[in-house]
């Protein structure tokens, strides 16, 4: 039986498709929300850190499944091999209903209003795809709020100087430091830094019917044992349910977004949970399947019209990949500086976001997350022993003693660093899956150097007996950070969004994810997305006349 | 490392380890065996022992079972490294009867080392490497050892989260603050 028109398809019920889901279907218009896992079963991955959403050795907790989503990864030399969510390489994102917010360490940043317009900020970069956003941050600020209220997030920013101004305070009140957060928030006010605890999309008080976080060590890989922590799962998909508008119909793989002669998008065609090809047909759609899956998507909906795929004219879908090199330092200390209260990250910096000399941007600094066992099993300096008796010694020595601070750096965004998709590759459902490659900017690499050295000043002034450096290298982004590749722009020629997330050339096509943005920010981007769905749902809506979407 | 009443404790427990370790304990459980054979499992089991050895912290590889991880990975998510470990061990064993006349496990502590040390270097014979590249092979059973030594019981290795114990760690993984006297 064919399946009922409805208004609206949302494909990926992450960060930014649930956020879409539920303003749409709060004003009146049905919704199917498709998501190619199933909803989040704490009781099945608890705890285990071999099939963490961190460490994907034996499998991902929460998807997508390794036997049945491959990707490729095309090497600098032109050779290609076939990477696996348990492989390396991939470039993972959980594929469950409320996607990343399920598992994430939570953290709830508001870029900066420098972030939007970096290049008129800094100028120019060789090199590279450097552009300003077509929108700005007072644009996206009442939707940072919306987010932070909707979906609950603890923190003050009354004690970062740097951070960008606002109109409400944060619902909650912010977490305290753990020990670790303690000792480098001192070190960093004697070094004249300015400290202050990290916002996070976790209940530091009972909130919107759910309990205050329990400070769990197995937080950051994992779903929260007690719902108290925020995602699109627990927040807004059950919010868009409530209206009755929505359903969210789940293990449901997407193959291709359908368009008739005139181009305008009239439906999708995917595969359901029994592996059975369905149409679903809809007056708009909304893509929020993550940077590399939402890129494969519009590639893989070829038709005489978009023959080399949807909003991609001028060959910028799939382009301008981000994610975010990590980099910082670790020291050994010689007292237990870890707790484990979870998640672990607690204290941040951000006075090396902006403004800093010889650097575009630049980045947040944090503590780590927790390392479970097999994770520090990697953690040691360089030339350190990786096996035998000396690497047993510093684990059992050690696990409780070594603190750090690192942070992801701004990228700058190249033409080069792109998904396309290989046409001789196919998952499970016999689609052309997403392939990888190219690699970050040069400049990444050195200004991943300068976050490290000042990561490292503090760990020293903390009394590390021992420090080292970790810097992010150029290597290709992607992962849970993923972003850029369909970003958005006022010129058709170089974007493929315009500045609500409107596919240039096709009205009722749409984009809600870290697609759309342009850069990435020197932050974990989940808040950052979320408020992009509100931005564009708030477009929509007012752009649906009651029964039909105004084509401009 | 000061030497409090919990670390003496840890001692006497490693002590009591090392008697569990003798070789017929070894054959006991070979029949259980999904992938190795006896043969295969013998080197191996020596070879895990070098990456994570017994010490004063407590038992090693052996003790922990991380053969038991590794056999039961192998006909499961590593399917496809079944190959890489048949043609490693048995590189490796040639090596070992060629350089020192006798096989892997019979070598004394500091002649596997050595090996072990060789191999992570690549520094060891090619010719008896024809299949697989040995720094490769060496660093697979590296990274599949600290994941059945430090990761969860329930794959198989880390019995009775022993490694937990050695690290002065709660198990299993504490849910909630309760645990956490020292927490703010």
């Amino acid at each position: 039986m064919a399946n009922t028109h409805v208004n609206a398809i949302v494909v990926g019920a992450g960060a930014g498709g649930g956020v879409v889901a539920k303003e749409l279907a709060e004003h009146g218009l049905s919704v199917v929300l498709f998501e190619r896992g199933g909803w989040p079963d704490y009781d099945k991955h608890i705890n285990d850190e071999l099939i963490s959403q961190r460490t994907q050795v034996l499998g991902s907790a929460f998807g997508p499944d390794h036997r049945k989503h491959p990707r490729v990864r095309i090497n600098s030399d032109g050779t290609k091999r076939v990477v696996t969510p348990i492989s390396g390489g991939y470039g993972h994102n959980a594929a469950c209903v409320g996607s990343g917010t399920v598992s994430y360490g939570a953290m709830a940043w508001r870029f900066m209003p420098e972030d939007f317009i970096l290049k008129s900020t800094y100028g120019p970069v060789e090199g590279s795809t450097l552009e300003d956003w077509p929108i700005s941050y007072e644009d996206l600020e009442p939707y940072y709020e919306k987010a932070e209220w909707e979906i609950g997030v603890s923190g003050d920013d009354s004690q970062n100087p740097f951070a960008p101004p606002r109109k409400k305070a944060q619902p909650m009140p912010p977490f305290e430091y753990n020990r670790e957060g303690k000792v480098l928030a001192e070190a960093g006010k004697r070094l004249g830094m300015n400290p202050f605890p990290i916002p996070m999309l976790r209940n530091s008080v009972p909130f919107n019917g759910r309990p205050a976080c329990i400070r769990n060590r197995t937080c950051v890989g994992f779903a929260c044992p007690v719902d108290g922590k925020n995602g699109t799962h627990n927040t807004v998909i059950p919010a868009a349910m409530a209206t009755g508008n929505c359903e969210v119909r789940t293990h449901c793989q997407v193959a291709e977004v359908m368009s008739d002669a005139s181009g305008r998008v009239g439906g999708i065609r995917y595969f359901d949970r029994e592996d059975k090809g369905q149409v679903q047909t809809a007056d708009m759609v909304i893509l929020a399947a993550s940077a590399t899956e939402t890129a494969r998507l519009l590639l893989n909906s070829k038709t005489d019209r978009h023959p080399y795929g949807l909003g991609n004219n001028y060959d910028w879908v799939g382009r301008n990949l981000q994610g975010h090199a990590y980099t910082g330092a670790l020291g050994l200390f010689d007292f237990e500086i870890t707790d484990f209260a979870g998640p672990g990250a607690s204290l941040a910096f951000c006075d090396f976001n902006h403004h800093n000399q010889g650097i575009i941007g630049g980045g947040m600094l944090a503590n780590e997350f927790n390392a479970l066992p097999y994770l520090f099993s990697n953690v040691r300096p360089p030339g350190a022993k990786r096996w035998g008796r000396e690497h047993k010694d510093f684990q059992m020595l050690n696990i409780k003693r070594v603190g750090g601070l690192q942070g992801p750096i701004q990228e700058i965004p190249n033409w080069e660093a792109r998904i396309t998709v290989d046409p001789s590759v196919k998952d499970h459902w016999g689609i052309p899956v997403v392939a990888m490659s190219g690699q970050r900017h040069p400049i990444d690499h050195e200004h991943c150097k300068f976050l490290s050295s000042k990561a490292e000043m503090v760990l020293k002034e903390a009394g590390a007996i021992y420090t080292w450096q970790r810097v992010g290298g150029r290597g290709l982004g992607g992962g849970q950070h993923q972003a850029g590749t369909a970003r958005m722009g006022n010129d058709p020629k170089t974007s493929v969004c315009n500045r609500y997330g409107q596919v240039h050339d096709i009205d009722n096509l749409f984009v809600a994810d870290g697609s759309l943005c342009v850069t990435n920010g020197g932050f974990n981007p989940v808040l950052t997305i979320m408020a992009l769905g509100y931005w564009v749902s708030d477009y929509i809506t007012n752009n649906w006349n009651g029964t039909k979407f105004k084509s401009s | 490392m000061k030497l409090d009443r919990r670390s003496f404790l840890r001692t006497g427990v490693a002590g009591f380890g090392s008697i569990m370790l003798m070789p017929s304990c070894i054959s006991r459980v070979s029949s259980a065996w999904r992938f190795f054979s006896d043969e295969e499992a013998r080197c191996l089991i020596a070879l895990c022992e070098q990456i994570i050895p017994e010490d004063e912290h407590g038992g090693g590889a052996t003790e922990a079972g991380v053969i038991h991880y590794i056999d039961r990975q192998l006909v499961a998510v590593f399917s496809y490294d079944q190959l890489i470990y048949q043609q490693g061990i048995s590189a490796l064993q040639h090596c070992s009867l060629e350089l020192h006349g006798h096989r892997f496990e019979e070598l004394d502590m500091d002649k596997q080392f050595g090996l072990c040390e060789s191999m992570e270097n690549g520094e060891l014979p090619a010719a008896y490497w024809p299949d697989v590249d040995q720094s490769r092979f060496f660093s697979l059973v590296v990274r599949h050892s600290m994941q059945g030594f430090y990761g969860p019981p329930r794959h198989g290795g880390n019995k009775d989260y022993m490694s937990y114990r050695m690290m002065d760690l709660e198990f299993p993984l504490v849910v909630g603050r309760n645990h956490y006297e020292h927490l703010s």
